[in-house]
């Protein structure tokens, strides 16, 4: 029989549809068959430890999980040697596995090993539970292991080794008493565990758990021991006589009690834009965990931000209360007295220099609906189009350089095709720290299903490990390398010459273009040898599918557009558009940086990315809003700075940014914030930008608010209230409409879903948009179409250009705006650390994080250690043409030679890095030029304690291997399949 | 010239996360988990019980209780009499299980004249006889 034919079987005499190749447990599933299961997970695959799933296939006892449908096959879960053998299994469970499902702070509704037992019916285990001579590991900031609770299912082994692919969980098979170790056996807290959460969210009992849920889940948990062993011993006594059934229907009850107890908002995350969405669990104001499980980008996945990092919404450094200057302070006002100020000021400014004196700044950590109200204010209200939003510092080339070719700006396709590609290019992108779940995908399709890895970057960062060819160009000369694979691949004929002839346009003088990039001088220019051009062109073209994902690395340069065009074209060469699997992926990296921009944050963008310079456009808009509109382009943040300095700005309201700290060439930006007559800043925190505010309006976090998301995906995801606003604080949504009112809006929203229905209205790519179809889990990837379908993949249908066609876009190369020279020697690179988002205004609220993760660093190669006579801990001064920093070093072979590595989790301008970089942008779209930065180094100190403490995850060495190796279990003398009874005191 | 602010530090109230008065009494409750409780009982009490009387309503399980019934039953009928000496006996053998010294054979065979330990040998083999009789 074919695979993937379809096929009957029978189970329990009851007849199935299914697939030849299907898994059997996942037939069994589908028919409501009870089977019994703690293991199988359908996002983990089979693991084969637990022996729980036992059926009887034509007369043969298999695991249901490593089975798969070969013919009509008779299956029987419920025969008395497959009920024994379950039975078998389950005793065999509870000899690892204590129950005190009562006191457990997992018994919520979702223990699986508590509902696979209450599920079996079984009446009396057979063997009785015995600890493990182990002690409880509770090292680790975030979660603890108590290993005589651990059943050995391997769940977490296979979530770390082989979908988080961190690779450092495993299981002991040698012990005499197997248990869970960390890499080779260190405590969990000082292993190289990223504290993804992955293995706490997967394990099916208590034995990995969240330290945020001890003492807190249930109405029993937290007692002393000495209260807890009597009531255990005495359950247990009492079981022998009425059956464990009715110990579980005790603990059933109180699992349902906690329903009251414990609220579950589903949400989606508020730090990158891989947008993972998932339930968080509160008590009160308490955050008691993060339970991810049917996000459509992540599943079970999360990183530590996500899964740990939101002790920053309880923080005591929130803003609760309006702040108003007065003298060299802030005194506390009313919301009253600030928005009338607000308003009489911006009328009196408006008055006086004109609409197009005022400025506005959205953000990407805002909803979309917030980002609409803005633009709105800004537009509509006010009267004018500067208005812009964070993308600026990062994603606009990327969404430039995809309007040039294939008309949309915005990833091709979904992380699911992403997963699938034969081969991944990363240029520019440290994906395992900066969209940590992508990776995750990334490295185990590469671990597991032959994907092919080509990494561009400076540093030899994890994905760089990882890679099949890691290519390091020379700073700066990314479309170099580019042009001239682009360039072989067409001249050897490699090209995809059907795609181009019937979906592509310019060709010809595209191809004109390439003419300086020849192997000998694409080889000089970047440093990267011809034989590698060429090991890479083979690659690319013999590749079923390639994705090419990319980030600041690639944006933060004066040539940041054409490089993101040039990914584009050579994607659109080797025919990498419009199917399944392929396509251009600029990794959106703020939760809501996308939305920002697709709801008009944007100088020259209506919602939907609408043009102003349409008249239709603008017509259409004039007619929604009942207003005239102004007609011309505004200015972009970047633009606005320097209007404040030649005084034609004079007001700025900014919300969510600490622009302050995170604009380039800081001291710039600062000297001009001192410059405005008025300065509305909206933050949750009291940030280094708020300093120099007029105002200071309190907002409210995600979890305080109901919106949507906008995600890398184009996926728009709802999320919920979980607590009400801390103090006065208000969602920014309120606020703004707020302003918009006491400015004369007369606008009277009663809600982000009125908001977000006027958008669909008029957004042409929105139209189908209701919070309906976006209801719990649900989603949609814009353009969605009337009828509510939506598009996972783009361009299927051809290009966004009248044409139908994608359009190569010819391309030159220009030197950075910043090089090396004699007197400022070393180039630095810059950018995020996996714990830490952004310059660390919320993850430094975080105990667990900040404590492994006190500070930044500056990253220093082994080569220049030993020119400088640095070590671990030396304190140096860079100094750029614009500024300097003091910072500590932290040798580390990640960066090579003169190159240098500051992360950007800076909160000091003592260390920030934009004290050092310039005001030099992108030629297109003014993003600026972070990427290209020259300093001087002097040596302070040269001892001094590592800014790493050693329990950080880097420190930790790995202990790779495929998966939980359940054959080392089977292959243990002690061990027998469970249709024969364990062997004396066996596993 | 709108100078930075560095030195401010905005106040915060800690009530805040518990937001007043009332609320801190119901925290301070819910921190001792009578509230949950309470609260829970009242929204989810019928739901819950329901488990146990699903749970509980099964052939093991009714043997069970049965069984237990039976056994106190039993316990009813009995002589009040028998039932203050099983008592006394069961607080005379934790004194004994409490001590870590063990009686020498000399101390046994003098309790052993008591007339107490003498009846409570004879109830004992009148017990081992009867269940020898019935099975």
């Amino acid at each position: 029989m074919e695979y993937g034919q379809e096929i009957s079987i029978t189970i329990n005499g009851i007849e199935a549809t299914c697939r030849v190749g299907e898994l059997l447990i996942d037939v069994v599933n589908r028919y409501k068959q009870t089977l019994p299961q703690i293991c199988y997970n359908e996002v983990l695959g089979p693991i084969r430890t637990c022996d729980t799933c036992f059926v009887e296939v034509d007369s043969k006892l298999v695991r249901a999980c490593d089975s798969r449908v070969s013919h009509a096959m008779a299956v029987l879960s419920d025969s008395p040697s497959a009920k024994a053998a379950q039975i078998e299994a389950i005793s065999r469970v509870l000899h690892n596995h204590d129950l005190y499902c009562t006191l457990c702070e997992n018994n919520n509704g979702n223990c699986v090993i508590h509902n696979t037992i209450s599920a079996s019916g079984i009446k009396h285990p057979k063997y009785e539970f015995e600890a493990k001579p182990y002690e409880i590991d509770a090292s680790h900031p975030f979660y603890r292991y108590d290993p005589s609770q651990c059943i050995l299912c391997g769940r977490c082994v296979e979530a770390c080794q082989d979908l988080q692919v961190n690779e450092t969980l495993s299981i002991d098979w040698s012990l005499e008493r197997p248990r869970v170790i960390w890499d080779d056996g260190v405590l969990a807290g000082e292993s190289s565990c990223v504290g993804c959460g992955h293995c706490v969210t997967v394990c099916p009992c208590n034995a990995l758990i969240e330290k945020s849920m001890l003492g807190e889940a249930g109405f029993l948990s937290g007692l002393p021991s000495s209260l807890t062993t009597p009531m255990i011993a005495l359950t247990k006594a009492a079981e022998p006589a009425t059956g464990i059934q009715s110990v579980m229907a005790i603990s059933e009850m109180e699992s349902r009690l906690r329903g009251s107890q414990i609220k579950k908002t589903k949400t989606v995350c508020t730090y990158c834009g891989v947008g993972c969405s998932f339930e968080v669990w509160t008590k009160g104001r308490k955050i008691l965990k993060v339970e991810p499980s049917d996000g459509p980008t992540n599943a079970v996945s999360t990183c530590v931000k996500g899964k740990f990092g939101w002790d920053y919404i309880n923080s005591k450094e929130r803003l609760t209360t309006p702040l108003i200057r007065d003298g060299e302070g802030f005194r506390e006002t009313s919301w009253d007295e600030a928005i009338s100020y607000i308003a009489r000021r911006m009328r009196e400014i408006k008055g006086e220099a004109g609409a197009d004196a005022l400025g506005f700044i959205s953000s990407s950590k805002c909803t979309n609906e917030e980002s609409y109200l803005m633009q709105k204010l800004a537009r509509a209200v006010v009267g004018t189009n500067n208005i812009d939003n964070c993308s600026r510092y990062c994603q606009s080339p990327a969404t430039m350089g995809l309007w040039r070719t294939v008309g949309i700006g915005g990833d091709s396709g979904s992380v699911t095709d992403i997963e699938a590609a034969g081969l991944v290019i990363i240029i520019g992108s440290n994906t395992a720290e900066s969209h940590p779940v992508i990776a995750t995908r990334i490295k185990r399709s590469h671990k597991l299903k032959g994907q092919r890895l080509i990494v561009a970057d400076l540093r030899r960062h994890e994905m760089a490990e990882r890679a099949d060819i890691f290519l390091h160009p020379k700073p700066g000369t990314d479309l170099v390398w580019l042009s001239g694979v682009t360039r072989y691949i067409y001249e050897n004929n490699l090209a995809d010459q059907e795609f181009l002839t019937s979906k592509v346009e310019n060709l010809e003088n595209y191809i004109a273009s390439l003419e300086p990039f020849d192997l000998e001088t694409t080889s000089n220019i970047t440093g990267i040898s011809k034989e590698t051009l060429i090991e890479v062109a083979n690659e690319i073209v013999s590749a079923k599918g390639v994705v090419i994902c990319w980030a600041m690395g690639v944006t933060q340069h004066n040539g940041g557009s054409d490089t993101s065009t040039a990914i584009s074209n050579l994607l659109l060469i080797t025919g990498n558009y419009g199917k399944p699997g392929c396509g251009s992926y600029p990794l959106r990296g703020h939760n809501n940086v996308q939305g920002a921009s697709d709801f008009g944050s944007m100088p020259a963008m209506m919602p939907g990315y609408e043009k102003l310079s349409d008249p239709v456009v603008v017509a259409k808009w004039e007619r929604q809003w009942g207003v005239d509109l102004p007609k011309t382009a505004g200015l972009d943040n970047h633009e606005m700075v320097d209007a404040i300095h030649s005084g034609s700005l004079k007001a700025l309201y900014l919300i969510g940014e600490d622009m302050g700290l995170v604009d380039a060439n800081i001291n710039h930006v600062q000297s001009a914030f001192e410059k405005l007559e008025l300065f509305v800043v909206q933050d949750i925190f009291f940030s280094k930008t708020a300093q120099f505010a007029d105002v200071i309006l309190p907002a409210s976090p995600s979890l305080e608010k109901e919106g949507t998301f906008t995600n890398t995906e184009r996926r728009i995801q709802r999320l919920y209230q979980a607590l009400e606003p801390l103090g006065e604080s208000r969602p920014d949504w309120k606020i703004i409409t707020s302003i918009g009112n006491a400015l004369g809006a007369n606008w009277s929203y009663g809600s982000p879903e009125e908001i977000m229905d006027e958008a669909s209205r008029c957004a042409e790519i929105f139209v189908g948009v209701t919070y309906g179809a976006l209801e719990g889990f649900s989603s949609l990837q814009w353009p969605v179409k009337p009828d509510g379908s939506d598009t996972p993949v783009l361009f299927l249908d051809g290009f966004a250009f009248p044409s139908g066609k994608a359009q190569l876009y010819p391309l030159e190369f220009i030197e950075p705006s910043e090089v090396t020279d004699d007197e400022f020697d070393l180039h630095v690179n810059n950018g995020r650390l996996l714990e830490h988002f952004h310059e660390g205004n919320m993850t430094y609220k975080s105990q667990g994080i900040s404590s492994r993760t006190p500070g930044t660093f500056l990253e220093v190669s082994p080569e220049l250690a030993k020119e400088r006579n640095l070590s671990d801990g030396s304190v140096v001064r860079l100094t750029s043409r614009r500024g300097a920093v003091k910072v500590s070093v932290l040798i580390s072979d990640r960066v090579q030679g003169r190159e240098v590595y500051l992360p950007m989790n800076s909160q000091s301008n003592e260390s920030a890095i934009n004290a050092l970089t310039s005001s030099h942008t992108d030629r297109a779209t003014h993003t600026p030029a972070y990427k290209e930065l020259a300093v001087k180094m002097e040596v302070l100190s040269a001892k001094g304690k590592s800014p790493l403490p050693k329990n950080n995850f880097r420190n930790g060495v790995r202990n790779p291997q495929m998966g939980v190796l359940v054959e080392s279990k089977w292959e243990r003398s002690d061990y027998v399949e469970p249709s024969q009874p364990r062997k004396d005191g066996g596993l | 010239m709108a100078k930075a602010i560095e030195n401010y530090k905005p106040e915060f109230d800690e009530k805040l996360l518990i937001q007043d008065e009332l609320a801190r009494l119901v925290e301070n409750l819910s921190t001792s988990k009578v509230t949950e409780l309470l609260n829970a009982l009242l929204e989810n009490g019928p739901q819950s019980t329901s488990v146990i009387v699903e749970k509980m309503n099964n052939p093991s399980t009714r043997q069970g209780i049965e069984n237990l019934a039976r056994f106190l039953g039993l316990a009813g009928q009995l002589d009040p009499k028998l039932l203050r000496g099983l008592q006394s006996g069961l607080s005379a053998t934790s004194e004994i299980l409490g001590s870590k010294r063990s009686p020498t054979f000399m101390e046994l065979f003098r309790t052993m004249r008591s007339a107490e330990v003498r009846r409570g040998i004879a109830m004992g083999l009148a017990f081992v006889a009867g269940i020898g009789s019935k099975s």
